[in-house]
């Protein structure tokens, strides 16, 4: 069974449907694409998943769970972690308090203590050296440049332990040494288990990485199958000319 | 002179300890309580009716009260805490969602505070309206000697506003202030990292609105007259003056708006020599150099005398 299922979701945004009936899966270990033009509803369909938006109609299940509606914390505690398009870094706290407070737990205990646990720390340390960025922990975020910030954004999600990670644009904006950063944590996190769903418009980079590849046009998914498949698919290449 | 400088001390630190409880709510989460008056007030009164004999023993047998209980100063300040903490959580509970915008917050906590200035001032019965709750007994003011009972009370708020400052200090430090401060600059982005943005919202306001009343409860004994005259829309500015002068979002901001607002401003200008109409001008003067401050403080200043910094974490002991 898929790690991830979406079946008949629909969101409207008053007379736009943004996600229009959309049913694909993601498979566990894989690294599913998804890919679109602009306004296909990529950004509305990983709302919905990670409880940002809650969709109008049908179902998402993960790991056979339903987790339809559910709020965004509650999601992230599944197992499942999210990064955004545009980077949603805290950018007056420093690049190591942007990783340590997903650790932080949710009850009022969390205003007991006053130091965060040596291990946390160590962990939060491991993950920015594993992205690069490990000497920078004590800057505040807003200093980091914008690939710098997806680098950090990536590190905070792998601190809540998630089976799924939804990267939007990972590669948007980014230079092509960091890109190449990226992509190479991607595949080494990959490797460990992790699956991941990710929007991308850079062809190579979902070429390369995926296993698996969404196509969404209009709201609605036209095809998913294998990169090379989805390559030679003539409709693939209509929805972005717009001719669908 | 002395006597000046108690009483400029003691209303330094009573700004301290409500700008702080703002602090708590604007400074570290980002919620705009355009209300804290109206918390202040709820402390003042639910502690001045608890302390209150019945009329029939102050001699203001006119007075109409929904309770006189005439229990000493420390029930007071505890049922104060308790009923402003139902207050908060119930307005808490209806307002504060992941996504309620920063406007929401503002409006409804300045709609509380008028309201609850309405209610005492319409509803005679609550807590005799306009004329207010007289005849308060000051906590061990039999023991003080009369005419030094200022000196007494200075030091017991100078103790609660070190409190309060190092209660603030510890939240921002803690794991759970980190997550407040997280909200205030990306509630999406911390309930997508797996926080209940709801709930730590409300928590927070409850902690402010609990600070406070806490201030409220402090005021009630010194003054020892409770009236509606007293809770004006200025303090709620004042409050703020202070909290965004002083620089929001560190425990120091407020400490250092109330030395400078409070004690510099306020209370320093009773220095110049001013007779007849110029002292009136003073007075009226005073409010304007505030404001004025507040304007150009917001506009160049916005981080406040004490900016606040992002903090470097210390690893916990082993």
């Amino acid at each position: 069974m898929p790690l991830l299922q979406l079946r008949d979701v629909t969101k409207a945004y008053g007379g736009i449907i943004a996600v229009n009936g959309a049913s694909f899966d993601v498979a566990e270990g894989e690294i599913t694409a998804l890919i679109g033009p602009n306004g296909a509803g990529k950004t509305t369909a990983f709302d919905t998943i990670s409880g940002v938006v809650v969709p109008d109609s049908g179902a998402i299940t993960f790991d056979g769970e339903d987790i339809t509606g559910l709020m965004s914390h509650v999601i992230t505690k599944h197992g499942l972690g999210r990064t955004f398009q545009i980077t949603r870094e805290l950018s007056d706290m420093t690049v190591l308090e942007n990783m340590v407070v997903s650790t932080i737990s949710n009850d009022l205990g969390s205003l007991l203590r006053s130091r965060i646990a040596a291990d946390e720390r160590d962990r939060a340390m491991e993950l920015l050296a594993f992205v690069g960025i490990e000497r920078l922990a004590d800057e505040p975020a807003k200093s980091l440049s914008y690939g710098q910030r997806k680098l950090l954004e990536f590190a905070a999600v792998l601190m809540t332990e998630p089976r799924l990670i939804l990267l939007d644009e990972p590669a948007g904006g980014v230079n092509p040494a960091l890109l190449e950063r990226i992509m190479d944590r991607i595949e080494e996190i990959n490797r460990k288990g992790v699956s991941f769903l990710i929007v991308e418009h850079n062809m190579d980079v979902v070429m390369r990485l995926s296993h698996s590849v969404v196509v969404m046009a209009h709201g609605q998914v036209i095809l998913q199958d294998t990169p090379q498949v989805v390559r030679e698919d003539h409709r693939v290449l209509d929805a972005y000319l717009g001719d669908v | 002179m002395i006597d000046f400088l108690v009483t400029a001390g003691i209303l330094v630190a009573f700004f301290v300890i409500l700008a702080s409880g703002l602090n708590l709510q604007w400074g570290l989460t980002g919620l705009a309580n355009l209300g804290p008056v109206g918390f202040f007030a709820l402390g003042s009164y639910v502690s001045g009716l608890v302390m209150i004999p019945p009329p029939e023993v102050t001699g203001f047998v006119t007075d109409t009260f929904v309770i006189s209980l005439g229990l000493p100063w420390p029930v007071g300040l505890v049922a104060a805490l308790i009923v402003t903490g139902v207050v908060a959580t119930v307005i808490g509970w209806m307002l504060l969602r992941t996504d309620t915008a920063p406007l929401f917050v503002a409006v409804i906590t300045l709609a509380f505070a008028e309201i609850f200035f309405l209610l005492i001032i319409t509803q005679k019965w609550l807590a005799n309206g306009f004329n207010g709750i007289r005849g308060i007994d000051r906590p061990l003011g039999n023991l003080v000697e009369f005419g030094t009972y200022e000196r007494f009370f200075l030091v017991v708020m100078v103790v609660a506003a070190a409190l309060v400052f190092w209660f603030v200090r510890h939240v921002e430090a803690s794991p759970y202030g980190r997550v407040l401060k997280g909200i205030r600059e990306d509630p999406a982005a911390v309930a997508a990292l797996g926080h209940d943005v709801r709930r730590f919202r409300i928590s927070a306001f409850v902690l402010g609105c609990l600070v406070l009343a806490l201030a409220g409860a402090l005021w009630t004994p010194f003054v020892t007259v409770v009236e509606p005259s007293a809770f004006g829309t200025e303090q709620t500015f004042l409050v703020w003056a202070v909290l965004i002068i002083g620089g929001a979002g560190n425990a120091w901001g407020p400490l250092v708006g109330g030395l400078v607002i409070i004690g510099l401003i306020q209370q320093g200008t009773r220095f110049l020599p001013a007779t007849g109409e110029i002292a009136e001008l003073t007075v009226r003067l005073r409010g304007v150099v505030i404001g004025l401050l507040f304007i150009l403080f917001l506009r160049f200043r916005p981080k406040g005398l004490v900016p606040e910094r992002a903090r470097r974490i210390l690893p916990e002991d082993p």
